[in-house]
């Protein structure tokens, strides 16, 4: 019996109408075959839009439809609802494309409306060929994989954690608090960072429903939304944790001294060590290449002060598989290596600091004990901070870092109640933008700052006059006076950007998800939704999706453990039926399938030597459809047929 | 930059007495009529043209150059200089006509 | 080990004169070397900056004869003169990316039965040097090792900026490495690479001074006997107006200057005749007889 289709041709306001002659598809559509109905209307994805197919299919029994409108990935999914809503099969419904793939690629008009003809005579031949498929439900592991503890992990794992759901927190440092926990001071209510974090810290340690897996990474995962596994590397502490009491007396006693990178280098730790005292858990680790027992097979003091024996040299790595519905990625972000700027003589000249640097120095427990201190241990009179290091630089990074002018006036602040320092800012704009930011800004003014409006161009100690002896010049345009300037100073401070983490090319790899230009892992939609990925149940928050300071980290990690309770407590997902399937009689058991998926989601029957897809790993990519060379396998709703129908249609 | 200097001495939108302006022309004029550049002609000439009186102050240093035989007077005419002159008369009548001067991203025309 | 290297060779036109001594060294050590020059023949003047400030159609028409002259000798070409490198480089770079100008210039030279397809390099002599010939072959060279003399290594603003891939671009080191393969001492040169002023000294006398005399300070300061120059016109700023430089900032600079090929030549054991440093304006006889035996 013949298909009674339904096409609908939509204007899309002028987004369409603009370039496609609507009613010349709408009466070309009509003359195909086997159309029983065509229509057009300015916004079909409306409600009066959606009743229209709704009221064609009850009153005309359609039995397909077209729709040529937008892209399928903005709303495939509202027709095929409204089709349903209708009594007919979601996918007897076929998304003609003549907005993206026609009227936004093109001024000329001819040309648009002919090309909209033949992508909606492709559509309608295909749908012919379209057959009822119904969606896949699977229930959903309520378990939540957190990767990163710095803020934004906390925030997350501490939101879901409260809602009764199980929570594993994998950080890869011995101890949670990231970034976070290096500052002395944040912006703009200058509250004392470690003040504001460590409760939350410990509130994630004693949580229940968290598991911390520290010192720990993600090395594999696989699975599908709402039913993945996760591979966790625990890495040997060599100190037993649930023995250490967190004494310390083993770090008091260790002989080895070396640079510690929690102070950026400017310090020291010991090779059983924490990272810094609040730490969660408060639980040492022993640093093998430096340890004297590992290199030389000596000392082991640290085990014989242990009061509760809690040092094993034996422990060993172990494996863990871990099974979860959802996983957040909240890895944070590196600092811009100042050193490959050479203009500003970081690593060059003495003095040269990064913005973290002058944190440590800053803060309290850091290794100057709070001063702000020259290389020769005196006090800087003059300090000038240099904005956009790394940053809307085009031999860097292109973008901008977002916090950097905030923490620089921060920066300002605290140079000048430590010190009395003048303090110059060499800034290209202020970008003051957040809840008490500007008014922030005009503290920093009022405390007599020097605002110079023009990048540096560089550090240089080569003095022209007596009084640049001995001091390191900054040169700068000061755009605002038209002339350019040299500003002796003691000490300069780098506001370095912020960079995607060096391991962000593997997780992506292992965790199968898209990085946007800059390197950052990619969000489903910018502005809607900037905590999804592309792939179903992954989430991202914080840093790790672009440069952003606390408040914005918190509000995104909260927003990333709201969408994965949600997707939990919907309890299951649909699984899209569009998957591959392989037609046992033809299949030759040449295996080629099994190498190509990207998804693993193709394993070998060795009772009937045949290859059997895994309807709910399989993505619907297509590349074992096109490989294999036995004809065996194709795909639901992109079958020969269809394809080939299309193909016809438009070399007609 | 340069497209500002071209501009510059284009419309005549150059400092009073700014002699960069004189060392690019009378430069150019040069390479046209004789392929090469001989430095102390062009310095001599630029010098002329815009602060005569220098030239006395640098008497010494010509005498200390020509003493070492460091000074040449004669320019040097290449041989291709007609050769060289057609090529510009060639570009200047394609740019006449309508060929698209300067770097501009081109497409396959 | 002979290497032997052929590459087409552009002096420039400010080596014909007052610099006739860079063209001589540098013709010298090259055979030294087994890097065989041979002058591009009837080769233009490249324009340097001064024709782009007033025709920029032209300007790269004047590079593309060189180009086109040294594609037919199917060498690369060598050059001395940072200014040349950088004016050649550039047209030869815009050329390769813009099909417009490339055609306009194609036409242009088809009046004169020329062409170019944009396969020539050019490099920088002392480039060539250090990338192709390497320390075991230089070393095997020196019969007079350069020992101790401390000389600060000058690359000026062309060498690397803009389209110096080859080296820092700030802070260059590839004279400093040569100069030690022959023995000498670079000295700390934070002004390496900073403007001479070049042309300056004639449209801009003071600025022109003032530069010359920070670069001259900064050298002396951090100890240096003499400075080692790769640029003809950075070398005669140098030489020839330090006593300028005194009578108006009451100094008293006397640091002589010598081309890279002749500090070269020197460690290789030839005269200085033969490298044409009994041309120089200011003296280097009492630097170099100090350090260098019989010279």
């Amino acid at each position: 019996m013949a298909e009674k289709i339904g096409v609908y041709v939509c204007h899309c306001g002028t987004n369409i109408a603009q370039t496609v002659d609507c009613k010349s598809v709408v009466d070309y559509a009509s003359g195909l075959p086997n159309v029983t109905v065509a229509r057009e209307y300015q916004y079909m994805c409306s409600d009066p839009g959606q009743e229209l197919i709704k009221k064609d299919i009850k009153e005309l029994g359609l039995t397909r439809v077209v729709v040529a409108s937008c892209s399928p990935l903005m709303h495939e999914p509202t027709f095929r609802r409204a089709v349903e809503e209708a009594g007919l099969n979601q996918f007897l419904f076929q998304m003609a494309n003549i907005r993206e793939q026609c009227s936004w690629i093109t001024e000329n008009k001819e040309m648009a409306t002919e090309r909209a003809k033949s992508i909606v005579g492709a559509a309608v031949k295909r749908v012919e060929f379209q057959e009822p498929l119904d969606v896949k439900k699977v229930p959903v592991n309520p378990n939540v994989l957190i990767v990163g503890g710095g803020i934004t992990g906390i925030e997350a794992a501490l939101q879901i954690a409260d809602s009764g759901k199980k929570v594993y927190l994998v950080e890869k440092e011995p101890t949670i608090g990231g970034y976070m926990a290096q500052f002395d001071k944040t912006f703009p209510t200058l509250d004392c960072a470690a003040c504001i974090l460590t409760p939350k810290m410990v509130s994630v340690g004693q949580h229940p429903n968290i598991e911390l897996l520290s010192y720990s990474d993600v090395t594999g995962f696989s699975g599908y939304v709402g039913n993945f596994t996760a591979r966790i590397r625990r890495r040997a502490k060599y100190v037993e944790e649930e023995k250490c009491s967190g004494c310390g007396l083993c770090t008091e006693k260790c002989p080895v001294s070396v640079p510690s990178e929690f102070d950026c280098g400017l310090g020291k730790r010991k090779a059983i060590y924490r990272p810094f005292p609040q730490a969660v858990p408060n639980v040492p680790v022993i640093d093998r290449d430096r340890c004297l027992y590992f290199t030389k097979g000596v000392c082991k003091v640290c085990q014989k002060f242990c009061p509760r024996g809690a040092i094993n040299f034996e422990q060993k790595e172990t494996y863990a598989d871990l099974q979860v519905g959802a996983a957040i990625l909240a890895t944070g972000f590196d600092l811009f290596d100042a050193s490959k700027v050479k203009q500003y003589g970081y690593g060059r000249l003495p003095n040269v600091i990064t913005s973290l640097e002058f944190e440590r120095f800053s803060h309290a427990s850091g290794p100057t004990g709070g001063k702000i201190l020259l290389k020769n241990g005196q006090m800087p009179s003059n300090i000038a901070i240099l904005h956009c290091i790394g940053s809307r630089d085009t031999n860097f990074n292109e973008y901008c870092s977002r916090v950097c002018c905030m923490y620089s006036m921060k920066i300002a602040h605290l140079a000048h109640e430590k010190t009395g320092a003048r303090v110059y800012e060499f800034y290209i704009d202020l970008r003051a933008f957040g809840k008490g930011y500007e008014e922030f800004y005009k503290r920093i003014l009022e405390e007599e700052t020097i605002f110079i409006r023009g990048k540096a161009a560089e550090v240089t100690d080569v003095a022209q006059t007596s009084a640049e002896r001995g001091k390191l010049i900054v040169v700068a345009e000061d755009t605002l006076l038209g002339i350019v300037r040299r500003i002796p100073v003691d000490m300069v401070v780098l506001s370095v950007g912020l960079e995607p983490r060096k391991d962000t090319t593997e997780i992506a790899r292992i965790f199968s998800i898209s990085r946007s230009q800059d390197g950052f892992f990619l969000e489903r939609h910018p502005k809607l939704a900037p905590v999804s990925t592309a792939s179903d149940g992954i989430f991202i928050a914080g840093a790790c999706q672009g440069p952003k300071d606390i408040p914005d980290s918190v509000a995104q990690g909260a927003a990333a453990a709201a969408n994965a309770l949600s997707l939990i407590d919907r309890k299951e997902v649909t699984l899209e039926p569009t998957v591959a399937f392989i037609d046992e009689k033809s299949c030759s058991g040449c295996k080629i399938c099994i190498g190509l998926c990207p998804y693993n989601a193709i394993s070998f029957d060795e009772s009937k030597e045949v290859s059997v897809v895994n309807d709910a790993l399989c993505k619907g990519c297509g590349t074992c459809v096109a490989a294999c060379p036995s004809g065996a396998i194709g795909q639901r709703n992109f079958t020969d047929d269809q394809l080939l129908a299309e193909v016809e249609a438009i070399c007609a | 930059m340069y497209e500002l200097k071209r501009l510059g001495v284009e419309f005549g939108l150059v400092q009073e007495g700014a002699v960069a302006p004189v060392l690019s022309k009378t430069f150019v004029d040069m390479v046209d009529k004789y392929g090469r550049v001989p430095e102390i002609p062009l310095m001599m000439t630029v010098l002329l043209k815009t602060n005569p009186l220098r030239i006395l102050k640098m008497i010494p240093h010509g005498l200390k150059l020509f003493l070492r035989g460091r000074m040449p007077f004669l320019p040097h005419r290449i041989s291709g200089i007609s050769e060289l002159q057609k090529c510009s008369g060639a570009m200047t009548d394609a740019l006449v006509s309508g060929v698209h001067a300067g770097p501009v991203t081109g497409e396959e025309t | 080990m002979e290497t032997h290297m052929e590459f087409s060779y552009y002096p420039g036109c400010s080596l014909e004169g007052m610099n006739k001594a860079y063209d001589k060294s540098a013709r010298l050590v090259s055979k030294t070397l087994g890097i065989d020059l041979t002058e591009l023949n009837d080769w233009n003047c490249c324009g340097a900056s001064a024709y782009m400030s007033i025709q920029e159609l032209r300007a790269h028409l004047l590079s593309a004869r060189n180009l086109a002259i040294a594609e037919r000798e199917k060498k690369d070409l060598v050059v001395v003169c940072p200014a040349c490198l950088t004016t050649l480089t550039k047209s030869n770079h815009y050329m390769g990316e813009d099909l417009k100008l490339r055609r306009t210039i194609a036409s242009a030279l088809k009046a004169a039965n020329l062409q170019y397809l944009g396969t020539v390099k050019v490099r920088h002599l002392l480039e060539v040097v250090v990338n192709e010939i390497g320390e075991q072959e230089i070393k095997t060279k020196v019969t007079r090792p350069l020992t101790s003399l401390k000389v600060a290594p000058y690359y000026g603003c062309q060498f690397t900026r803009p389209f110096g891939e080859f080296d820092d671009k700030e802070f260059p080191v590839m004279l400093d490495t040569l100069l030690k393969w022959l023995g000498a001492e670079p000295v700390n040169f934070p002004l390496k690479a900073k403007c001479c002023g070049g042309m300056l000294m004639t449209t801009n006398e003071p600025v022109g001074l003032g530069l010359v005399r920070s670069l001259l300070d900064c050298a002396t300061q951090n100890g240096a006997e003499c400075i080692a120059t790769i640029c003809p016109l950075c070398h005669i700023t140098l030489e020839a107006y330090q006593g300028n430089v005194n009578k108006k900032f009451a100094t008293s600079f006397e640091v002589p200057t010598l081309y890279f090929t002749q500090l070269m030549g020197l460690a290789f054991g030839f005269s200085r005749k033969e490298l044409g440093i009994n041309e120089e304006l200011i003296s280097s006889k009492a630097v170099l007889a100090r350090r260098v035996e019989a010279v």
